[in-house]
């Protein structure tokens, strides 16, 4: 009797049974819980215009593109690039040559500091004017230290060198153990077979892991969308390396990829008025590069990070 | 008396509040409004880096006067060689002579034909092929600048290439006072155009 009156009262749900109005309270909390969790996923393709905005979100990492999907890829960039930037740009995607491993070397007594590096460097890497992202910092050091930590790259003089100083440029060293690829936690960056570390900036997811684990300050990451005047873009990019960068992803130095794989030298190598930059191919017997390694007293920047860098620093006699 | 009090005085406390949130609100706005303003400041213009060597193209020998261009035999046939050192003469007064110990002209220059230079044992070097000269002294530089190492390499990273250059020693070195000139620096990475609106990097 008393089982009875209970079940009544309060009836047990039961398969089959009609909800009652807390389950279907709850049942309707927890369905636009989930609603708006799936509605927030799929928020960017709201902002979808046409199907290139799809492409670009579907994109594949670069190493994984086919080169008829490369094809497409660089194709819609260039398309994208005139649209924002009003400017026909060529967007290729020059392959390592083979045999060639690129090595840079600094003569440290030769930079008087001049900076003409930096900006030589902006100028064909499209980087961002502002907020202003410059890929090589030009330490001015005490005369009688070693330390960065007492070196400054806001110096300004008349002209340069100044007295008492001395000046070593630092920028990417392309490692052969580079932290800032093992950072990497979706492999948006990596080391190309002729020994330059790139970046697809369409992968990149912007946590800049990398910028921390570099131990040389190289990584730049793009906080706002790029401003570039229309008047100063270089048009003439490559995938890996000077094409105008998206807002929230990582960048640096790639010894001018689209130029070096074409024969050319790096930009700041052709602006160096002293000649205290050349490159080369390590492979060459008889390149620059080669003769510096061979001859000269070569060291590299914090040898003891254990990160094996191809770009070196020497002295003459 | 206590209650009509206490109902006077709550719109009052109302009204404060409301006027200080709006003050604040208001310059949230103004900080907003300011900072999005600073970034559009316009960055100064830097100016485009020059990649020409630092002493420009190199000319052949040639005595060059307001506008007007000699060859150096048309006047130097009609002279006696100048056997006295470290003294210019006539036309050269404006040379600054600064080459350590190497103060004497037929040095470099040839004593009969003054558009060559002259090699150790008298013959002439082209005037266009400069680092033969500077090489009698200058071996171990000399050297390197083959390699490419002092210099450089320009145009190419390949030495092999056809388009390699080398930029010869007078593009970079005045001969008669070879010390590399000081330069200007181009603008560093100040906190100002770090960042247009004065933020550090």
């Amino acid at each position: 009797m008393a089982d009875e009156k209970n079940t009544q009262s309060n009836p047990a749900p039961e398969s089959g049974d009609p909800m009652d109005r807390r389950h279907l309270l709850k049942a309707g909390a927890l369905g636009a819980f989930f609603l708006s969790g799936f509605a927030a996923a799929l928020e960017p393709l709201r902002h979808f215009e046409n199907d290139a905005d799809l492409e670009a979100y579907v994109q594949q990492q670069y190493e994984r593109l086919t080169p008829e999907k490369l094809e497409k890829v660089l194709a819609r960039l260039e398309k994208e690039t005139e649209q924002k930037h009003g400017v026909k740009v060529n967007i290729e995607d020059p392959k390592p040559l083979p045999n060639v491993q690129y090595g840079y070397a600094l003569n440290i007594g030769r930079c008087v500091g001049c900076r003409r590096c930096v900006h030589a460097c902006v100028e064909e890497n499209n980087q961002s004017r502002d907020p202003r992202i410059e890929y090589i910092r030009v330490l001015e050091m005490e005369k009688g230290t070693l330390n960065v930590e007492k070196s400054d790259h806001y110096y300004e003089h008349e002209t340069v060198p100044a007295d008492d100083k001395f000046y070593m440029p630092v920028q990417c060293h392309q490692c052969e153990n580079a932290p800032c690829v093992k950072a990497c936690p979706v492999r948006a960056t990596w080391k190309e077979a002729d020994g330059i570390v790139v970046v697809d900036y369409n992968w990149c997811i912007g946590c800049r892991y990398c910028e921390a684990a570099c131990p040389y300050w190289a990584r730049r990451f793009n906080f706002s969308e790029p401003e570039i005047p229309k008047e100063d873009i270089n048009p003439d990019m490559g995938y890996l390396s000077n094409r105008i960068r998206p807002k929230g992803t990582m960048e640096k130095c790639t010894f001018c990829l689209h130029r070096v794989r074409k024969g050319l030298n790096p930009k700041c190598q052709e602006a160096c008025p002293t000649g205290a930059r050349q490159f080369g191919n390590m492979l060459d017997p008889n390149s620059t590069i080669r003769h510096i390694l061979r001859e000269k007293r070569v060291y590299v920047f914090k040898e003891d990070a254990g990160t094996v860098p191809r770009f070196f620093y020497w002295f003459d006699a | 008396m206590t209650d009509s009090s206490r109902i006077s005085t709550r719109p009052r406390r109302k009204t404060i509040y409301m006027l200080i949130g709006a003050a604040v609100f208001c310059l949230g706005v103004a900080a907003i409004a300011s900072t999005v303003a600073g970034r559009h400041e316009a960055q100064p213009k830097i100016e485009k880096v020059d990649f020409s060597p630092v002493r420009g193209a190199v000319a052949p020998l040639r005595f060059r006067t307001i506008g007007f261009e000699f060859k150096c035999n048309e006047c130097h046939r009609l002279f006696q060689n100048q056997p006295s050192r470290k003294q210019l003469v006539a036309q050269h007064t404006n040379l600054k002579l600064n080459h350590g110990s190497n103060d004497y002209c037929l040095n470099c220059h040839h004593s009969t034909n003054r558009e060559a230079y002259v090699n150790h044992d008298g013959s002439e070097i082209p005037s266009d092929k400069p680092a033969q000269l500077c090489a009698k002294c200058h071996g171990p530089i000399y050297k390197d600048w083959q390699a490419g190492a002092h210099g450089k390499l320009s145009g190419t990273w390949n030495p092999a290439a056809p388009d390699a250059t080398r930029l010869l020693c007078i593009q970079c070195h005045d001969p008669h006072s070879p010390q590399f000139p000081a330069l200007v620096p181009m603008p560093g990475p100040a906190a100002g155009r770090v960042h247009s609106n004065g933020g550090d990097a």
